[in-house]
């Protein structure tokens, strides 16, 4: 099995001794398929980054629709005199 | 109008719960409403519901079949409503809806807004509809459309050509791995702003910054989104990502390329081939309609032509 503790890092993520073990079977049957990528010789073609390979259309930066602090707290899962809560993240 | 439209719970709708399906955002409600809804809303359409296909839509990734989604498609199929509006990039719904006698038409890449719908893979999310009859689709399409699409010129009757016949074989066997590089690929990148900071699920206890962004997201998430993080991680990380996602990439415009529009109008799949055909027309950005017996796909910005008896 592969190592997937790298890219559970990368993702942000600490899984349990058994749920690593049954994503990492899941990891690698997906990721083996993969090979079949070599398949196909790609040197001389540029990648499609999007299908619409035409330029984005600007408008001016002016400030159409507004929505209020106290509307965007409401999702906050922590919040305190009107800003959200989070954890101490220097170390003073 | 006298429809009634349902909507993916990715799509927001102000002051109404918009949980993607994910434990994640299941305390989450949406702060303004989406285009299509702004939409649908001025054009008389009620909105009538609100159906989750699966954790950001990701279960239909790794199969084309699940039971969140099938239990969803025939939820609606008993409705009352007319059509669903949602986001089907991996194209298991559409495949479902034929399998259940439904119709799903998917519009080409940018032709209805995207402003207000939960992001997912960048490069292929697109709102299109689930529907019972075609007519009544397309004209739910026509009303949450930004723009008219460009005319495009149809001769006295429509040429239908196989899928055998427009896309060459090679490619037929590696549309499921394009799909999942790419789709894990910009699924991790999406979900990265769940972090249980501004919204979202928060766990209950944490040490530190980096144990409440950790924490918070192996709570929250599901197996499938986990997997797409894992993989997503893995193809976008600096070893791999030349042989995979750039790799993918190439080989989606190799495909696009390889699509032949030049001797017909729209190229068909039988029901029995179709479970590559809804990836092809996401791959490639092209407008196609999927009906109980088969899926059409036809040329760039020319969804006009789905509209015809095929």
């Amino acid at each position: 099995m592969s190592d997937i503790s790298k890219f559970e890092r990368m993702a942000m993520l600490s899984l349990a001794d058994t749920e690593r073990d049954v994503l990492c079977k899941r990891f690698d049957a997906v990721s083996s398929s993969f090979a079949k990528l070599d398949e196909f010789d790609t040197s001389d073609v540029l990648p499609l980054i999007s299908v619409l390979e035409a330029k984005n259309i600007m408008r001016e930066d002016i400030t159409e629709k507004i929505i209020s602090r106290e509307e965007l707290l409401k999702n906050a899962p922590e919040q305190q005199d009107g800003y959200i809560r989070v954890p101490a993240s220097i170390d003073i | 109008m006298k429809y009634s439209v349902q909507l993916e719970e990715t799509i927001m709708q102000k002051g109404i719960p918009g949980a993607a399906g994910s434990k994640m955002l299941e305390n989450f409600i949406a702060v303004f409403d989406a285009t299509v809804v702004t939409l649908l809303m001025s054009a008389d359409i009620k909105i009538t519901g609100r159906l989750s296909f699966g954790e950001f839509g990701a279960p239909g990734l790794f199969s084309d079949q699940c039971d969140a989604l099938t239990a969803a498609v025939s939820s609606f199929a008993n409705s009352s409503a007319d059509a669903v509006l949602c986001n089907d990039y991996t194209g298991a719904i559409c495949t479902e809806a034929g399998r259940q006698g439904l119709y799903y038409i998917h519009p080409a890449y940018g032709t209805v807004s995207r402003y207000g719908l939960i992001p997912a893979v960048t490069s292929i999310d697109q709102i299109g509809i689930l529907c019972k009859d075609k007519k009544t689709g397309f004209e739910i399409f026509d009303i949450i459309k930004q723009e008219d699409s460009q005319p495009c010129v149809r001769g006295q009757t429509l040429s239908c050509v196989p899928m055998t016949h427009a896309c060459p074989q090679p490619y037929y066997d590696v549309y499921p791995q394009i799909m999942q590089i790419l789709c894990c690929g910009e699924l991790a990148n999406n979900i990265s702003r769940y972090d249980g900071i501004k919204f979202g699920y928060r766990a209950k206890d944490y040490s530190s910054l980096d144990e409440l962004y950790t924490k918070s997201r192996t709570e929250a998430f599901g197996e499938d989104i986990k997997l797409a993080a894992l993989i997503g991680a893995m193809v976008l990380s600096e070893d791999n990502y030349m042989p995979y996602y750039d790799k993918a990439m190439r080989l989606r415009r190799l495909i696009k390329n390889s699509l032949d529009f030049s001797d017909c109008d729209v190229i068909t799949a039988t029901a029995e081939q179709t479970s590559s055909f809804p990836a092809l027309s996401r791959l490639c950005g092209l407008p196609s309609l999927t009906t109980p017996s088969a899926t059409y796909i036809a040329n760039s910005e020319c969804e006009d032509l789905l509209r015809y008896d095929l």
